[in-house]
């Protein structure tokens, strides 16, 4: 890769981590810019330490920390932008907590919904296996 | 070595402050300046860096400003306040105190015997 071919693709891959900081409610744009001036410090320290501008921006990253946390950390912080961050945007986790959640209500209805089918002939005094048809077929 | 995070978390608000009080500066910079003065002992998440010093600026601690820097890109500067100055003096009171006691404990501990030798009876200072 050219330099200028490094430089256009270390911006497109700033842009997408701005753009994923962006959709934290708890860290403002005014901070992201913050944030941004300090990724793009370390970007150029590493790179003048000899890595590669992919590289350097992966490390910068990295020491960044966890995003998540560091969001939570803000939400703390500006305790005033708390409320959107529970109610707006869910962590990764959260919602895969949501998820299974629903995941086992359905199960359970479902195999509520299996037993009573499976009863619902009998309770009008139709037994399963009187059916010839249906268990020679199996 | 590394140190918990109950400690880095305590040791946060004088170590920032007194590195403003050697002069104005900015997340990137302070960070550099805590890994010097800790020689690496002390490694803070990057990004946690900057709660900190908003929480600080909230309690009236230090003041922000933001600058062009030599790169053209626009930097936020944090400084002290005589507020900030104040409680600095009282953070390192309290943390003197708490160092003062441990150096006095770690000067009694060296002075018994170590722990657990077979053979060796405890002897204690004047016997």
């Amino acid at each position: 890769m050219t330099d200028a071919d490094q430089a256009a693709s270390l911006e497109e891959q700033i842009e997408q981590w701005r753009s994923y900081l962006r959709r934290r409610q708890a860290i403002h744009s005014v901070d992201v810019a913050e944030l941004e001036d300090h990724l793009r410090e370390q970007v150029a320290v590493l790179v003048g330490a000899g890595l590669d501008t992919d590289e350097a921006f992966l490390v910068a990253v990295k020491r960044m920390g966890n995003l998540d946390v560091l969001s939570r950390e803000f939400a703390r912080e500006h305790s005033e932008r708390l409320w959107k961050q529970l109610v707006l945007v869910p962590s990764d986790s959260e919602g895969l907590r949501a998820t299974s959640r629903t995941n086992a209500i359905v199960a359970v209805g479902l195999a509520v919904a299996a037993a009573v089918a499976i009863k619902l002939p009998a309770l009008f005094g139709i037994p399963l296996d009187s059916h010839a048809g249906f268990s020679s077929a199996i | 070595m590394e140190i918990n995070k109950d400690l880095i978390a305590a040791s946060s608000t004088p170590i920032v402050l007194a590195i403003l009080a050697e002069e104005d500066s900015y997340g990137y910079q302070i960070l550099r300046r805590v890994r010097e003065l800790s020689g690496g002992c002390l490694e803070w998440t990057d990004g946690m860096l900057y709660p900190v010093l908003h929480r600080l600026e909230r309690l009236g601690y230090v003041e922000a400003r933001w600058e062009v820097a030599e790169s053209g890109r626009r930097r936020k500067y944090y400084g002290i306040t005589p507020q900030g100055r104040a409680q600095l003096a009282a953070e390192r009171r309290q943390w003197e105190a708490v160092s003062a006691t441990l150096r006095g404990i770690w000067r009694e501990l060296s002075l018994l015997p170590p722990a657990g030798v077979p053979g060796v009876a405890p002897r204690l200072q004047g016997a």
